[in-house]
C-alpha cells in the first residue's frame, strides 16, 4: 500500500489528529529509554494512537492486510529497544487508552486500559487502602501496558512479586484483529495459562487492550533504615544475613560510593559522604512484625561491620532516605553526560563476588560504574558512565558490557532482572539459553503470532523466527559491534 | 489388550521415548505420584508415562532461597530438605508422600493458602522439559528475578502436561513463618459467614487463609494466621473480640488440620466433587445458587477470600447428562467457572469434565500444536 494511502486509512479509523507521519513527529518514536548506541534505531511509517479496543482492532485488521508490522508502545521509558519502531511498520501508540474501568475494594482488584500510568492506578486506589504492587523507577511515566509486556519489576518486588504475580486477565488483540480474554490457569480453569505467557512477552504475542490486575493492601506499619558499610563486600553479606535469617524486607538496595558522591550533595538524603555501600531497609507489616525484623535487621547489619544506622517512621523522613535511591540516575549527569544501564542478575549469594568483578571491569576499561541495585533480589544495575561526544567511549561501554554480561551469567546469573531483552541483549541470548531453548521459545511466538507480524525483530536472535516480511532491513547493535559469542 | 509402562528414570531416556512415540503415532498418559489421575476426562488412549523414577533434589541453596528439583520429587521430601534450614514452598499440597513436584505444577493445584501465600506459579524460576516431539529445552534461569526469554515456566503451570513433560525445576522458597495459628468457629447456618469473612479478610491483612466448611447443616468458619508471635496474638484477641470463643485447635496442630482439610477434597470417594470458582465478591451467592439448581446437599469447602468452592454430591442424586445444563454457569454472576473433579468412571464418562465453555480454545490448540504436534500427551483426558 502507497504511504500517503496508508496515513489516510489509519486517519479514518482514528482521525486526523492522532496519526503521526511528519518525519520530525516520528523522530522520537526511534527512541525508547535505552542508550543511544545499544539499540538499533528505526523509523517507523506512521504512529496511530487509537483511544479503544475498537480502533485497535480496525488499525491491527489493516496492518494485517497489507503485511506490515505492528510495534505496540506505552510511555516508551523501556531500556532494552522492545517498543523502538520496526522499519517502515506501525507504532500504536495506547497512551490514550488511559481509562481506569473498574475498582473493586471487596475483591481487590481493578480493570484497567493499558495506558494509564503505574503511579497513578496506585494513587487512584490510596483512598481505599490499596496499592499496585510493581514500581518501576520509571513509575510516574511508564504505563501498566509497558508494565505487562516487560513483566517490569521495582524495589518492592523482593516482597510482592513482580508484574506477573499481579496481573489476573487480559483482553488482547492478535496479530490477525482477533479479540480474546486471557485467564490464569488454576486448578483446571481456563485452560492454558495465557496470562502467563503473555506477561514479559515484550509485545510480540498481541496488544494487551484491557488489564485486570490485582491490588495490595498497604500495611499498618512501613518503616526504612539506613546502614552504611566501608566495603561494599560487608553491605553485600549483610544483604545475605538479613536474608538467610527469614526475614522479608519490602525492600532492600544498595547504593555505592560513586552514587553517594553524585546524590548526596543534591538530594541531602543523608547518606554518609564515605561510606562505602549504604543499603536501605524497608520492612512493613503490623507493628509489632515490624518492630521485631527491625531489632534483627539492626543487628545483623552491626554484625557485618555497618558504621552508622538509622530508621525512619514518618512519610518525610523516608521519603528522604528513598529519594537519594530514586534519584540517583537523574543525579548521574552530575558526573558524566551519558551513562549505560546494566540488569543483570547474580543468585544473592554471590553479590559481593559480582560487584568485586565489577570493580575489575571499571579498572580494566578505565570507566567510572556505579552501583545502585535491588540487592535483596541480586539483581545489579551497574552504569557505566562515559561521554558519548568523546570518540571511542561508546565502543568501549559496549566491550566492557559484554564482559560484564558474560561474568554475570558465568555465576549462574541472567541476562536481565526487569528490563526485558527487546534488541539490546537479542545477540546474548545464546549466552544462557541452546537452540533447542530458543526454538522451543520460537514455537510459542510461532502459536500466538505465525505471520510475525507483532514486534518482529525483538527477544529472539536472528534466525530463529521466519519472517515473512521480506522488505525490512534490521541489524542489532550486536550484529554491527561483533559481540554475539560464536 | 494390556498397556506398556514406561518408566524413564532420566531426561535422555524420557526424551527418546517420547520421540519414538512422536514417530510411532503412539501418545501417553502422564503421571507422577498418581494422586490427580482421577481428574479430568475418562480417556482409554495412551500408555502410562511415569516421571517419578526422575526424582531427586539436583541443587538447594539456602542462603539464596532457591531449590532445583527434579520433577518425580516427592513433596514430602522437598518439604523435609528446606524444613531442615527452616524454609519451605508456602503452598497447600495433598498427600505429600505421594505428590510430586511437578504433578503439583501441572495440575496448578492452589488450596486456601493461595489467599495469604499465592501459588506454585508465583514461585517458579525456571524449567526443563521435554516437548511432545522429543525436544529437551530449558527456560528461565535459577536467579529469584528473570525476564530473559518468553515465560515458558509459567505456561507450563497448569497445563495438565498437555504441552511437555516438566523433567526438573526452580522455585523460590520463603522462610516458614515463625508462628501460626487456626481458629474455628461454629456458625449458625442462619447468619452469612461470607460477610464475616469478608470482615475478616478487610481487617486483617495479613490472614494466610478463610475457609468456610459446610457438611450436614453444620457451618463453620476456619481462619489461618501466619507471622510472628507477638502480632498474631494480637489479632486473635482481637478476633475472640469480635466473633467470640473458637473451637481451640491447639497452635502445634495448626499445620495438621489444614494437611488433613486438603487431603478431605484431593478425593471424594465415589461422590461427585464440584469445583467453582468465582469473583469472591459472588462467591456466597453462587455456592448457594449452586447447590439449589443441583437440589443436592452438598458438603464442601469454600475458600471465600479467594472465591474457590469445593463442593461434593452424591453421585446417583445427580444426572451428569444434564448436568452442565442444570448448572447453567452462564447465568451466575462473576464470570463463574466450574470443572468436575472427581466423579465415578461411568458417572464422568458422561460429561466433559472441564465444563462447558473453555475460552480461547483455538489459541490454545496453536499453542498445544506448536509444543505436542502429534498429541502424545494426555490424549482424550483434558479441554484440549
Amino acid at each position: 500500500m502507497e504511504h500517503a494511502h496508508l496515513l489516510r486509512e489509519l486517519e479514518a479509523i482514528v482521525g486526523p489528529a492522532y496519526v503521526r507521519h511528519r518525519p520530525i513527529d516520528l523522530m522520537v518514536y526511534e527512541y525508547d529509554g535505552s542508550v543511544e548506541g545499544a539499540v538499533e534505531l528505526a523509523s517507523p511509517a506512521a504512529v496511530v494512537l487509537p483511544k479503544s479496543t475498537d480502533e485497535v482492532v480496525r488499525i491491527v485488521k489493516l496492518a494485517w492486510d497489507e503485511g506490515i508490522p505492528v510495534v505496540a508502545r506505552g510511555a516508551g521509558t523501556g531500556l532494552s529497544g522492545g517498543a523502538v519502531a520496526q522499519a517502515g511498520g506501525i507504532i500504536i501508540a495506547l497512551t490514550r487508552m488511559d481509562r481506569v474501568i473498574d475498582i473493586d475494594p471487596i475483591d481487590r482488584t481493578a480493570l484497567v486500559e493499558p495506558g494509564v500510568i503505574n503511579l497513578e492506578l496506585s494513587e487512584a486506589v490510596a483512598h481505599l487502602g490499596l496499592f499496585f504492587a510493581p514500581d518501576p523507577s520509571s513509575q510516574k511515566a511508564c504505563t501498566i501496558g509497558g508494565n505487562v509486556a516487560e513483566n517490569s519489576g521495582g524495589p518492592h518486588c523482593l516482597k510482592y512479586g513482580v508484574t506477573t504475580n499481579h496481573i489476573l486477565g487480559l483482553e488482547v488483540v492478535m496479530p490477525d484483529g482477533n479479540v480474546i480474554w486471557t485467564g490464569t490457569a488454576q486448578d483446571g480453569f481456563s485452560g492454558f495459562d495465557l496470562t502467563a505467557a503473555m506477561v514479559g512477552s515484550e509485545g510480540m504475542f498481541g496488544i494487551v487492550t484491557k488489564v485486570l490486575v490485582r491490588l495490595t493492601p498497604k500495611q499498618p506499619l512501613t518503616r526504612v533504615m539506613l546502614a552504611a558499610f566501608d566495603s561494599m563486600e560487608a553491605a553485600s553479606n549483610a544483604v545475605t544475613g538479613i536474608i538467610a535469617a527469614g526475614n522479608l524486607p519490602s525492600a532492600l538496595e544498595m547504593v555505592d560510593n560513586l552514587t553517594i558522591q553524585a546524590v548526596e550533595p543534591v538530594y541531602h538524603a543523608g547518606y554518609p559522604m564515605d561510606a562505602a555501600g549504604v543499603l536501605l531497609i524497608e520492612v512493613d507489616g503490623h507493628p509489632l512484625d515490624v518492630e521485631e525484623t527491625s531489632v534483627d535487621v539492626e543487628s545483623i547489619c552491626k554484625q557485618f561491620g555497618a558504621t552508622t544506622f538509622r530508621q525512619a517512621d514518618s512519610l518525610v523522613e523516608r521519603d528522604l532516605l528513598w529519594k537519594g535511591r530514586k534519584m540517583a540516575l537523574a543525579a548521574m549527569g552530575r558526573l558524566a553526560p551519558n551513562y549505560y544501564l546494566h540488569d543483570t542478575v547474580v543468585p544473592r549469594t554471590r553479590l559481593a563476588e559480582t560487584l568485586n568483578a565489577v570493580e575489575q571491569i571499571s579498572a580494566e576499561y578505565k570507566l567510572p560504574i556505579a552501583n545502585v541495585f535491588h540487592a535483596g533480589d541480586g539483581n545489579l544495575h551497574p552504569l557505566m558512565l562515559f561521554d558519548r561526544r568523546v570518540s571511542g567511549d561508546t565502543e568501549k561501554v559496549l566491550e566492557a558490557s559484554k564482559v560484564l554480561i558474560q561474568t554475570c551469567v558465568d555465576l549462574g546469573g541472567a541476562l536481565s532482572g526487569e528490563h526485558g531483552i527487546g534488541t539490546e541483549k537479542r545477540g546474548y541470548m545464546t549466552l544462557v539459553y541452546s537452540d533447542d531453548d530458543l526454538r522451543a521459545m520460537a514455537g510459542l511466538k510461532q502459536a500466538f503470532d505465525p505471520a510475525n507480524r507483532f514486534n518482529p525483530e525483538k527477544v529472539l536472535p536472528k534466525g530463529f523466527v521466519c519472517s515473512d516480511l521480506k522488505a525490512l532491513h534490521f541489524q542489532t547493535m550486536a550484529d554491527q559491534h561483533d559481540i554475539v559469542p560464536v | 489388550m494390556t498397556s506398556s509402562v514406561y518408566a524413564p528414570v532420566s531426561v535422555t531416556e524420557l526424551s527418546s521415548m517420547v520421540r519414538d512415540a512422536n514417530d510411532q503415532g503412539r501418545s501417553f498418559q502422564v503421571r507422577g505420584g498418581g494422586t490427580a489421575l482421577d481428574i479430568g476426562n475418562a480417556s482409554d488412549e495412551g500408555d502410562p508415562l511415569d516421571i517419578s523414577g526422575i526424582s531427586g533434589v539436583i541443587d538447594y541453596r539456602p542462603a539464596d532461597l532457591t531449590i532445583s528439583v527434579r520433577a518425580g520429587t516427592r513433596m514430602a521430601e522437598i518439604r523435609d530438605t528446606l524444613g531442615e534450614h527452616g524454609q519451605e514452598l508456602p503452598v497447600d499440597v495433598p498427600f505429600p508422600a505421594e505428590t510430586t513436584i511437578g504433578g503439583l505444577m501441572a495440575c496448578g493445584f492452589a488450596g486456601p493458602r493461595r489467599l495469604g501465600s499465592g501459588t506454585l506459579k508465583d514461585l517458579i524460576l525456571g524449567c526443563e522439559y521435554v516437548r511432545g516431539d522429543g525436544l529437551v529445552a530449558k527456560a528461565g534461569g535459577q536467579v529469584v528475578k528473570n525476564v530473559s526469554g518468553f515465560e515458558i515456566p509459567r505456561l507450563l503451570h497448569g497445563s495438565w502436561g498437555a504441552l511437555a513433560v516438566l523433567t526438573s525445576i526452580n522455585f523460590k522458597v520463603t522462610p516458614i513463618p515463625k508462628a501460626e495459628r487456626t481458629l474455628i468457629w461454629s456458625i449458625p447456618e442462619t447468619r452469612d459467614a461470607f460477610a464475616i469473612a469478608r470482615d475478616i479478610r478487610q481487617g486483617h491483612p495479613s490472614v494466610t487463609a478463610i475457609e468456610i466448611e459446610r457438611a450436614n447443616g453444620k457451618q463453620s468458619l476456619v481462619v489461618r494466621l501466619m507471622g510472628r508471635s507477638g502480632a498474631l496474638d494480637l489479632q486473635v484477641r482481637d478476633l475472640v473480640d469480635t466473633l467470640g470463643q473458637t473451637d481451640a485447635i491447639p497452635d502445634a496442630k495448626s499445620s495438621a488440620w489444614w494437611q488433613d482439610r486438603n487431603d478431605r477434597f484431593a478425593s471424594a470417594g465415589g461422590d461427585v466433587q464440584l469445583v467453582v470458582r468465582t469473583r469472591p465478591r459472588y462467591c456466597g451467592e453462587v455456592v448457594t445458587e449452586v447447590g439449589k439448581r443441583l437440589g443436592v446437599a452438598a458438603r464442601s469447602a469454600i475458600s471465600p477470600g479467594i472465591g474457590v468452592a469445593r463442593m461434593q454430591f452424591d453421585a446417583d442424586a445427580i444426572d451428569a447428562a444434564n448436568f452442565w445444563q442444570q448448572l447453567d454457569l452462564s447465568s451466575l454472576p462473576g464470570g463463574t467457572e466450574a470443572i468436575v473433579e472427581f466423579a465415578p468412571e461411568e458417572w464422568k464418562r458422561g460429561i466433559d469434565t472441564w465444563g462447558p465453555h473453555v475460552p480461547g480454545r483455538e489459541l490454545m490448540q496453536a499453542v498445544k500444536t506448536q509444543f505436542d504436534p502429534k498429541g502424545v500427551y494426555n490424549p482424550g483426558r483434558l479441554f484440549i
